[in-house]
């Protein structure tokens, strides 16, 4: 017999993350078609954590497999909730515990008109700095809006990164709300989010700018209701290029925001701003780099990747590789046997010391910095970069040799 | 799970609806008898994931059965004797509306009160008297229309969903469409804080053996129009066999959603002729096998 999953104040949940054995439900903080996040706290320590419940899987489908390759990559930052583990409670239910931080959403305070142009450019810098951790990983969210930002006092955080954004058939629950559209990317929208990569947030990112400098979203500026209104404009002819009507803008905290935001939201996701570093240079930000210092004498190292997480966690792909050598590696070669990796993914070559990828071709694409490597187009590899190869999470790393 | 129907002053009814691949049935229908010649057939899916997805279709399906026959059956000022002067037709539309917009409130403020956070129904409704069927809906759940002399199917309600959306502005293909992940993401149902723009109501004239089907998107999600016009097509005036046929179709394309379809046909001079199978064995299961 199985157990039965207590949603509802009070309830009492035995689980197995990390250090937290059994948590008990103090209230519902919000819930979706997917499930429900809960305020719990641990029966020992007495500590709150979010507690994510995703209902309705379907059991073995390729987005259980999706969310547990996801939910297991830690996010270096202090600007985003970060999910602290996974447990499995039956075939069809995930948990997934968080970090609990006590904090008013920007939704809430956008509509309160409570902050001053300083707070505002630091709520907006503070996102851009947890995008872009995350985006070094190679976690996309998918959902950037002003709800999924909390602040408190002088710290703001990102929350729901990426995790149970993902739709699809392996989710069986239907009917579920639309959500908020106003700041979901076009081609999210029309393509689905296994295609999105970082630039749907950087259109998020430009949409969320507008709405902390005018206090209404760019829907609303437009005099936009419905998600018909948005769609018919996309598919106007000629093809609109910006997704934003800047009659009546102001912003009086970020120098040339009009151009930044403008450049942020271009419908094509090819003409909009790569990256959170390219939004960040328009900005004249600097953010600091990952300290990921190369180790030197590069002709005695050895590349490896190392998975991030899933079920293969920690496994190792070690290539002894001699200068000028290029090698295939795929399916059979990289975390098992996970179906989204084709069976020659990616090409890993060495050269002059230098470690060089490009993709092979590959079906579902090799990411780094959350976008994709164009096709053939090597690029640099240095220790400790993060890559995605389909849905595998990977480290690359350089060992001395002994 | 709550199912009423009323045996229609005309026409013959068929009702089916099975759990599934699910624990609990959110599917709510309806077929009631208010008079002057009308019936009201309306099948409900609720939406949220949880046990208040049934609630809110249940209790949005009595609030709009209720708003339809309030404004259609009593008089609209009772110190004021002039009626006003729209026809039969325009005042059932505009009722059909009405009581979307009033159930779809009524679930908004019964959310709010019981502390829900969230939960909704999409619902498909139609109103036929002898001659015509009004059809109104809000989200996924479908309203067809068979015309038997040319044995022609055709929707007549819109999809409020994301998928259906940017079908109908051509952004992609009724096949990609069919797939799209945001085919379950409704913008608008029962509960939901907007309405749209377009007015989700329709009007089809009848002639005999027509028929009006309304179905959850447990029946139509997996099958083509094509198959859901060859299954009426086949099972004539059979319609619980065409209802049985529908959701054993759905379930050998893989469907595991709650399934419930109504099916109405205008029966010429024939008195009205009720047929109610739930969870029974579909009859002519696989039949439809391609």
């Amino acid at each position: 017999m199985s157990k039965i999953l207590q949603l509802m104040p009070g309830g009492i949940i035995p689980l197995e993350i990390g250090s937290v054995r059994q948590v008990r439900l103090e209230s519902l903080l919000g819930s979706g078609g997917y499930g429900s996040v809960w305020k719990c706290s641990d029966m020992d320590t007495g500590l709150a954590h979010a507690l994510k419940v995703i209902q309705g899987l379907t059991p073995g489908s390729v987005l259980v497999d999706r969310v547990r390759l996801e939910a297991g990559v830690r996010i270096p930052s202090k600007h985003v909730v970060s999910c602290e583990g996974l447990f499995e409670w039956d075939a069809n239910t995930i948990l997934l515990l968080f970090e609990y931080f006590e904090a008013q959403s920007l939704a809430d305070l956008l509509e309160s008109g409570s902050l001053s142009n300083a707070q505002k450019k630091s709520v907006f810098e503070q996102v851009l700095a947890g995008t872009r951790a995350a985006h070094a990983v190679n976690v996309i969210h998918r959902d950037i809006k002003p709800a999924n930002v909390l602040v408190s006092g002088d710290l703001t955080k990102l929350i729901d990164f990426g995790i149970s954004k993902f739709k699809g058939r392996g989710l069986t629950v239907t009917g579920e709300m639309i959500g908020t559209p106003e700041y979901m990317a076009p081609e999210l929208l029309v393509s689905g989010s296994k295609d999105a990569d970082a630039r749907a947030d950087i259109y998020s990112l430009g949409c969320l700018l507008y709405e902390v400098s005018m206090g209404l979203n760019c829907w609303k500026a437009r005099g936009w209701k419905e998600l018909t209104q948005f769609v018919r404009f996309l598919a106007s002819t000629p093809p609109p290029e910006d997704a934003i009507d800047f009659r009546g803008f102001h912003c009086d905290f970020v120098s040339d925001p009009q151009e930044l935001i403008r450049a942020m939201t271009k419908i094509d996701a090819e003409k909009r701003l790569p990256s959170v570093d390219a939004a960040c240079k328009r900005m004249g930000l600097e953010l600091k780099a990952d300290p990921a210092p190369p180790p030197p004498d590069h002709s005695r190292l050895i590349p490896q990747f190392i998975v991030e997480s899933g079920s293969n966690k920690g496994a190792q792909t070690v290539l002894t590789l001699a200068d000028g050598e290029e090698r295939p590696l795929g399916r059979p070669d990289i975390a098992g046997a996970d179906t989204s990796i084709s069976r020659v993914h990616l090409l890993l070559r060495r050269e002059a010391g230098r470690f060089l990828v490009r993709d092979g071709g590959s079906k579902n694409g090799t990411f780094i910095a959350g976008l994709p490597l164009a096709d053939g187009e090597p690029h640099e590899l240095h220790h400790g970069d993060r890559l995605k190869a389909g849905d595998v999470f990977l480290r690359f790393a350089l060992l001395r040799m002994a | 799970m709550m199912h009423e129907l009323t045996e229609p002053p005309f026409g013959a009814l068929a009702l089916r609806s099975a759990v599934n691949g699910r624990e609990n049935n959110e599917d709510i229908a309806l077929a009631v008898d208010i008079g002057h010649g009308m019936l009201l057939n309306v099948v409900l899916d609720g939406m949220g994931g949880c046990d208040h997805g049934e609630d809110a279709a249940e209790q949005g399906g009595r609030r709009f059965v209720l708003s339809v026959f309030e404004q259609l059956r009593l008089p609209p000022q009772l110190c004021d004797g002039e009626q006003p002067q729209t026809s039969e037709e325009e005042r059932a539309r505009d009722a059909l509306l009405q009581a979307l917009r009033q159930s779809s409130s009524h679930i908004s403020r019964m959310v709010k009160a019981n502390g829900w956070d969230k939960a909704g129904a999409a619902i498909a409704a139609a109103l036929v008297t002898s001659d015509c069927a009004i059809l109104a809906n809000l989200g996924d759940t479908r309203g067809y229309h068979f015309a038997a002399s040319q044995q022609k199917l055709t929707q007549c309600t819109v999809d409020h969903n994301v998928a259906g959306i940017l079908l109908r502005a051509g952004l992609i293909t009724p096949r990609m469409a069919r797939y799209h992940e945001g085919r379950g993401r409704l913008e608008f149902f029962l509960g939901s804080a907007g309405f749209p723009e377009d007015p989700p109501v329709t009007r089809i004239p009848l002639s005999d053996d027509d028929a009006i089907i309304l179905c959850t998107d447990g029946v139509y999600g997996e099958l083509t129009n094509q198959q859901i016009s060859e299954i009426l097509a086949s099972a004539g005036p059979d319609l619980d066999n065409a209802a049985g046929r529908l959701l054993a179709a759905a379930i050998d394309a893989g469907e595991t959603d709650n399934q419930t379809v109504l099916i109405w046909r205008k029966t010429g001079s024939t008195r009205g002729k009720i047929e109610v199978a739930d969870d029974a064995p579909p009859a002519g299961a696989g039949a439809m096998k391609e």
